[in-house]
């Protein structure tokens, strides 16, 4: 974390306009009218990052924790992600600079990627892929290091106008807690949440593997971290401004697959009214207490089970848990993520960075 | 119409088809020449250097527009093809009420069906219909011009099929719009002489499965071998006996013994009693809505206080769900052969159901 004065002013400014960032070779000596027409007097016009007040000031919207807590989650709900591990990032800076080269260096990654053969200047101006890297911290207000956003636009103009959506988003999201030791050359940020074509999925990833020296691999979840998923957020409540008919659909769904031995039945879907999941979890959660017990997750689950079983004697443990659905999110087994409330989004993502977190502590061992 | 409309057109009709299958359906349209019917027979059943499907359909769309063929040749076309592929298609299954007392009895003449449901659905809509036979069912597909674009009639959304087998209860029904179904349904009440028609809760994909469901409501399950007649033996006839076929998978060496061999026939019998030995309809999905009370208290003691009853929705899906269901029982899944859930979709001729506990409602499998 920059924490010296200039650099410190130089990541705010970055926070602000984060599509600004990698601004690359502004010609300055021309100075150019807002028409685009060449003005031929010696007057320029006053440089954008020092223009204090108006629609074009970059310094006027610099309050970026005047986000409502709640709404700071709202580009990343309601949105299918992939979900990626990553071990510590060697030689990764939160520094304006710093995160200007490396957009530079992926954008023309990117483009040599796109057009193999042929040879790309890394000072070039990249028109065909756009990568823009920028700090986040608002999305993790307690945490020490802020969250990246990597965004990939088709065009630098797109980037900057910000007029369309990326074609490609990444996330990446702080640690769960300060690690001990000697980190001074690693950066750790555990979880990557990824949106976009596969293509560009695979070809970020093996720059960011060569270009930090890390592993970035899949997150997938097996059926009792998605247990765990389920008993922890059935009693989450759907947003309220959610119409009627959203209301139905926003049950606690379990999807459970069948061994590949059975060949007619694929899959079995069980969802759960709300209040009726809510109700369960209460019963067999410690009233008042913040903390999920292993025990209450298993009689949460082996309640459902015993339900199911009376009604269709079927064992549902012996199928396997693929996907779970609650109000807070709805989670697959492959690595894919959907958080639908806003205000469970940053609990969502905190047990998800843990899990990440554990999936590297137990390789390493 | 512009040709280029008509081409995507048939280009989608006939992509439901195979390649050995276009030939035959071009010979039985018969709307080409005996010259180019030739040809893609030819084309199509050439067997050493095989011929792309889709040139062949190429080359029909090309005959087509050179023959300057019209909507309804079209819409024949259509019909053709969706017989041969009914599993493209969504079905949902209608109960006809009040039919005459008689109805079983008298003589069904498609003609006058189709000339009664012509008339009667012209009051409603410019359409178009055409008429074939699959077995014994009658098809009926029904364009109906809706929109102002004359090519509008044509997208898929707006074209009905109805099967319907005489002298049955039961119309099968594709339909996209829902909106269209209820002037059309009152068309084939006054057509087939009943007072009204219902949904039932029976929708599928396989269309001879739904057929089999509500045809032959009491002859499912363990009952289905009356009905392919493997009750009966005639002594004539030498069928293999069970013992042979026990002798064949004896094992030589007769210390060798399978410890499980009571349970497997238990398991087996159990399974026979309740499926029958025959193949399963094949349903796709089969779902339960259910409002009972929650079963589940060993585990959540807490919840016996509960007085509410525990809402979800339990839905199972598959390819066929019913033979999947047989095959939970061997497999060690299920505890019993057929719960009784499962048994109403096979004595019910449904697919979804609400179940709901008798004492809170007096309502079961509505």
């Amino acid at each position: 974390m920059a924490s010296a004065g200039p650099a410190a002013h130089r990541t705010r400014v970055q926070v602000i306009s984060p599509e600004r960032t990698p601004g690359l070779q502004r010609p300055a000596s021309v100075p150019r009218s807002f028409t685009g027409r060449r003005l031929h007097t010696p007057y320029l016009k006053t440089p954008q990052s020092r223009i204090l007040h108006g629609r074009r000031s970059r310094l006027t919207r610099t309050p970026s924790s005047a986000h409502p807590t709640n709404q700071r989650f709202s580009k990343l709900t309601n949105k299918t992600w992939h979900t990626y591990y990553v071990s510590p990032l060697y030689a990764f800076s939160n520094e304006a600079a710093s995160l200007k080269r490396c957009s530079r260096q992926l954008s023309s990654h990117l483009q040599a990627e796109s057009q193999k053969g042929v040879g790309v200047m890394v000072e070039d101006q990249v028109t065909s892929k756009y990568a823009v890297f920028s700090l986040r911290p608002e999305l993790f207000p307690d945490s020490d290091v802020p969250a990246v956003e990597l965004s990939i636009y088709a065009s630098k103009s797109q980037a900057i106008s910000a007029s369309s959506p990326p074609a490609w988003t990444s996330i990446f999201c702080p640690p769960s807690s300060p690690v001990m030791g000697d980190d001074k050359h690693f950066s750790r940020l555990p979880l990557m949440l990824i949106k976009g074509a596969i293509g560009t999925t695979n070809c970020v990833l093996q720059w960011l593997q060569v270009q930090f020296d890390c592993c970035v691999r899949k997150l997938t979840f097996n059926p009792m971290a998605l247990s765990w998923m389920v008993s922890m957020w059935a009693e989450s409540l759907p947003d309220k401004k959610k119409n009627s008919d959203g209301d139905k659909k926003c049950g606690v769904e379990l999807v459970y697959h069948l061994p590949k031995e059975i060949s007619g039945l694929n899959k079995v879907t069980m969802t759960i009214d709300s209040r009726d999941a809510r109700a369960l979890w209460e019963s067999v959660h410690e009233e008042d207490s913040d903390e999920v017990e292993e025990d209450e997750v298993v009689s949460f689950m082996k309640a459902l089970g015993q339900h199911f079983h009376a009604c269709f004697h079927i064992h549902l443990d012996a199928l396997y848990l693929k996907t779970i659905g609650t109000a807070a999110a709805f989670v697959g087994a492959e690595g894919r993520l959907k958080m639908l409330s806003l205000g469970e989004a940053s609990g969502v993502l905190q047990h998800l960075v843990e899990l990440a977190e554990e999936k590297m502590a137990s390789l390493d061992v | 119409m512009v040709s280029s409309d008509i081409k995507g057109i048939l280009r989608k009709v006939l992509c439901v088809l195979k390649r050995e299958e276009l030939g035959e359906v071009v010979k039985k349209w018969g709307v080409f020449g005996e010259e180019s019917i030739r040809e893609v027979t030819h084309l199509a059943n050439s067997v050493g250097r095989t011929v792309p499907r889709k040139s062949i359909t190429e080359k029909i769309v090309q005959e087509c527009v050179k023959q300057k063929i019209s909507n309804k040749q079209i819409s024949e076309l259509d019909l053709l093809c969706s017989i041969r592929h009914p599993e493209k298609k969504k079905w949902c299954v209608y109960e006809l009420k009040g039919l005459s007392e008689d109805h079983s009895k008298k003589a069904f003449d498609p003609q006058v069906y189709f000339d009664k449901f012509t008339k009667h659905i012209s009051v409603y809509f410019k359409h178009d219909l055409c008429m074939d036979k699959r077995g014994e069912a009658i098809w009926l597909r029904i364009g109906i011009y809706d929109s102002g674009k004359d090519s509008a009639y044509f997208f898929s959304s707006n074209t009905i099929y109805v099967v319907y087998y005489p002298h049955s209860r039961h119309l099968i029904v594709s339909v996209r719009k829902k909106g269209l179904m209820q002037f059309v349904m009152q068309a084939l009440i006054l057509s087939l002489g009943c007072t009204s028609c219902k949904e039932t809760k029976l929708t599928g994909y396989h269309l001879d499965s739904l057929a089999d469901l509500t045809l032959n409501p009491a002859s499912q399950g363990w009952f289905s071998k009356f009905r392919h007649n493997q009750v009966d033996t005639n002594p004539l006839v030498k069928t293999q006996t069970r013992k042979r076929r026990g002798d064949s998978l004896d094992l030589e060496d007769k210390s060798l013994i399978s410890e499980n061999v009571e349970d497997e026939e238990k398991c087996q019998k159990d399974l026979d009693s309740s499926f029958g030995t025959n193949k399963q309809p094949k349903l796709e999905r089969i779902v339960y809505e259910m409002e009972n009370k929650f079963r589940g208290t060993r585990a959540a003691p807490r919840m016996a206080t509960r007085q509410e009853p525990f809402r979800c929705v339990v839905k199972f899906e598959g390819p066929n769900v019913l033979e999947g269901l047989r095959q939970l029982h061997p497999s060690g899944i299920s505890s019993t052969a057929l719960p009784y859930l499962f048994e109403q979709v096979l004595s019910t001729g449904k697919n979804h159901f609400r179940i709901y506990d008798k004492s809170s409602r007096d309502r079961t499998g509505s």
